[in-house]
């Protein structure tokens, strides 16, 4: 069986199952929400956010939620409030070749207007090429950005996403995002043991050429999460300022228990 | 043939480091090699401590005195802080077997002049609430400290860097030539010759290996060390506090603790060290075995050990595991030496107080490569106590 619990994504029967997806007459009428929400989960932002009445949770949280498909005007509003990122737009009468798809994307650097990516599907595979048509990084958003893909109509129904694109500007892109926060180098890269930014290029310019170097010199990836978060950052700003690619860079010494364990769970009989 | 540095220190860790740091001050143009990065071995795996209650009387207690105070130099004279807090130890004693050995312990080391104090059960239990109640006394030590050994070396390598002496981290020893007088002439590495007719071995576990390639017989083992770390925020105790039974698991006194065969084949115990960055460490072990790998059953058993002493830490989480290798010596005590090839100094095989010893180990390596008198008599830590081991 195909299922969302197998593959962590949903097959189409599944989502069809739900009674959610618009009907075909619906879809000859343009934009309109697709929510390929199928699991009875404790969440209902998407009802808050539709302005028009068209999405209903009901009374229990856990209810999945029923899209009224004649008040949706397609408008966008619910894609960037669903935690889950499982509301889409779809247009499959965007023109006579094709159909356009919203959809959240959470992944830096952003594509821009007019620039040609590959649209990929519910597993993440690349189905066909699409045209960025609208990338809405309003504040109603949210830091979420959704992007709008132009696409060929016989995808429109396959199509969820986009290929993340190749981080080749990284460096560039960091100090992009540092000149919009403004203060660099207090940013706090390890959250759990609060190193900064500035802490971790001390410790590179100091000699540290791996993480574990970095690590203690710092703290950094040493608190609660083991590094799980910061790892990543680290590892980037130790390929930004020392030339080295990321395969040279080793991970962390991996220390058991892989979450935090209880010492009576430890110590309890079996080692007699 | 030019000189490229007057003294070659092999190691990168404490002993290394503060060896090197010594040397320098002496005015001697130093060159550290290190196979890894600075504070990468035993160093980086310790729980970083400096109390003088796991010495046996006499000549080593005196040695672990001094040596608890060049922490207070340092904290002065380096620019940096390493985490250097003087609070104390308490031992806990389980029975009478054990406060007979405490009592014992205790009038010696008083006479050694040690700042110590037997504590009895309403005093142990009033200073740490937290304590199982069975526990019938305490030995306390208001001497000695904790510290971040890691902070410390990389402090101590700044300082090194400052007064013209050089690290060469990733580097490895790969021989030595020695010239036809029987000295030292120059030190192989995987990264370039080194012209020196002077070298310091300070590469704990690693050192036998080393030492080999000059045709030296180090009797220095690994014996390994497991301990774990609780979630942070959470209190538990004051100060450092560990079983008596550490002292008769370290110095092998004999006496038999009542616990399983599995904890004493692995000289499992007690100890929880709370630390600056509000984490507590927990441990301990002892097993001879030559790896850093987190043992499983090892610590489990920790784990139970500790129950058994603080019951409270049942509902604490335990956040990372680690494991070091102690460089041990067949006596427990610390090899800072010259060797039958001139110009060749030991200062390793600290056992588990390397921590503890290494500033004023490198300090007496760095007053005997100058000739000048040490600041206490070394000879009880001379490499040829082992002649039997030692075959040219």
């Amino acid at each position: 069986m195909n299922t969302i619990l197998q593959n962590a994504y949903p097959s189409i029967e599944e989502i069809a199952g739900c009674n959610c997806f618009p009907s075909d007459e619906r879809f000859l009428r343009g934009s309109v929400a697709v929510i390929e929400c199928i699991q009875e989960i404790p969440c209902n932002p998407c009802e808050a956010a539709c302005k028009h009445g068209a999405i209903e949770i009901g009374n229990s949280i856990t209810n999945r939620p029923v899209l009224k498909e004649d008040l949706c005007t397609g408008c966008g509003a619910c894609v960037s409030k669903c935690p889950g990122l499982a509301i889409f737009i779809v247009n499959r009468e965007y023109n006579e070749k094709e159909a356009a798809v919203t959809f959240p994307h959470e992944y830096l650097p952003l594509p821009k207007k007019g620039q040609e990516v590959d649209a990929v599907n519910r597993t993440g595979n690349i189905v066909c090429k699409g045209i960025v048509i609208q990338v809405n990084n309003s504040a109603n958003n949210d830091c979420t950005t959704v992007i709008t893909l132009a696409i060929p109509k016989e995808y429109a129904n396959e199509v969820r996403g986009m290929k993340r694109l190749d981080r080749e500007d990284a460096k560039a892109l960091h100090e992009c995002i540092c000149n919009k926060t403004g203060n660099t180098d207090d940013t706090i890269v390890c959250r759990c043991e609060e190193v900064t930014s500035q802490q971790i290029k001390d410790a590179i310019l100091d000699g540290a050429v791996s993480l574990t170097g970095i690590k203690r010199r710092t703290r950094a990836g040493m608190g609660l999460c083991q590094g799980r978060t910061c790892q990543k950052i680290i590892s980037r700003m130790l390929c930004g300022m020392t030339g080295l690619t990321e395969d040279k860079i080793d991970p962390d010494t991996a220390r058991p228990p892989v979450k935090p364990v209880s010492i009576a769970v430890l110590g309890g009989d079996e080692n007699d | 043939m030019t000189k490229t540095a007057d003294i070659v220190i092999i190691g990168g860790g404490m002993q290394g480091m503060a060896s090197a740091y010594y040397l320098s001050q002496k005015g001697l143009k130093t060159i550290l090699i290190e196979q890894g990065d600075i504070a990468n071995g035993t160093t980086s795996r310790s729980d970083g401590d400096a109390f003088v209650s796991d010495t046996n009387p006499g000549y080593m207690t005196f040695f672990a005195k001094a040596a608890a105070m060049e922490f207070d130099t340092l904290a002065r004279d380096l620019d940096c802080d390493f985490e250097w807090i003087k609070r104390g130890c308490v031992l806990l004693i389980e029975n009478e077997a054990e406060l007979e050995i405490a009592k014992k312990q205790y009038e010696a080391k008083r006479k050694n002049g040690i700042e110590i104090r037997l504590m009895d059960q309403k005093e142990v239990h009033y200073d740490e609430p937290n304590t199982t109640p069975d526990i019938i006394a305490g030995l306390e030590f208001t001497e000695g400290g904790s510290l971040n050994p890691m902070l410390l070396s990389f402090g101590l390598g700044n300082a090194i860097l400052k007064m013209g002496g050089e690290l060469r981290p990733y580097t490895k020893a790969m021989g030595f030539e020695i010239d036809q007088k029987g000295s030292v002439a120059k030190v192989l590495t995987d990264n370039g010759d080194i012209l020196t007719d002077k070298v310091v071995l300070a590469a704990g576990v690693w050192s036998a290996d080393i030492a080999r390639l000059a045709g030296i017989n180090l009797p220095i083992t690994a014996m390994k060390g497991d301990l774990l770390v609780v979630e942070p925020e959470v209190y538990i105790t004051r100060r450092k506090t560990m079983e008596f039974g550490y002292n008769i698991v370290r110095n092998e006194y004999g006496t038999k603790r009542s616990v399983t065969p599995f904890m004493e084949a692995h000289g499992i115990g007690f100890l929880i060290e709370p630390t600056l960055s509000n984490n507590a460490l927990i441990g301990f072990s002892k097993y001879p075995v030559n790896s850093t790998l987190s043992n499983n059953m090892v610590i489990r058993a920790i784990a139970k050990r500790a129950i058994r002493f603080f019951p409270i830490l049942k509902d604490m989480n335990i956040i990372r595991t680690y494991s070091g290798v102690r460089p041990w010596t067949p006596d427990h005590e610390p090899i800072v030496s010259d060797t039958q090839i001139n110009g060749f100094y030991i200062s390793s095989g600290h056992c588990g107080n390397g921590i503890m010893y290494s500033p004023f180990s490198g300090k007496l390596i760095s007053q005997m490569v100058c000739g000048e008198e040490t600041d206490i008599d070394i000879t009880p830590l001379s490499l040829s106590r082992f002649e039997d081991n030692i075959k040219l």
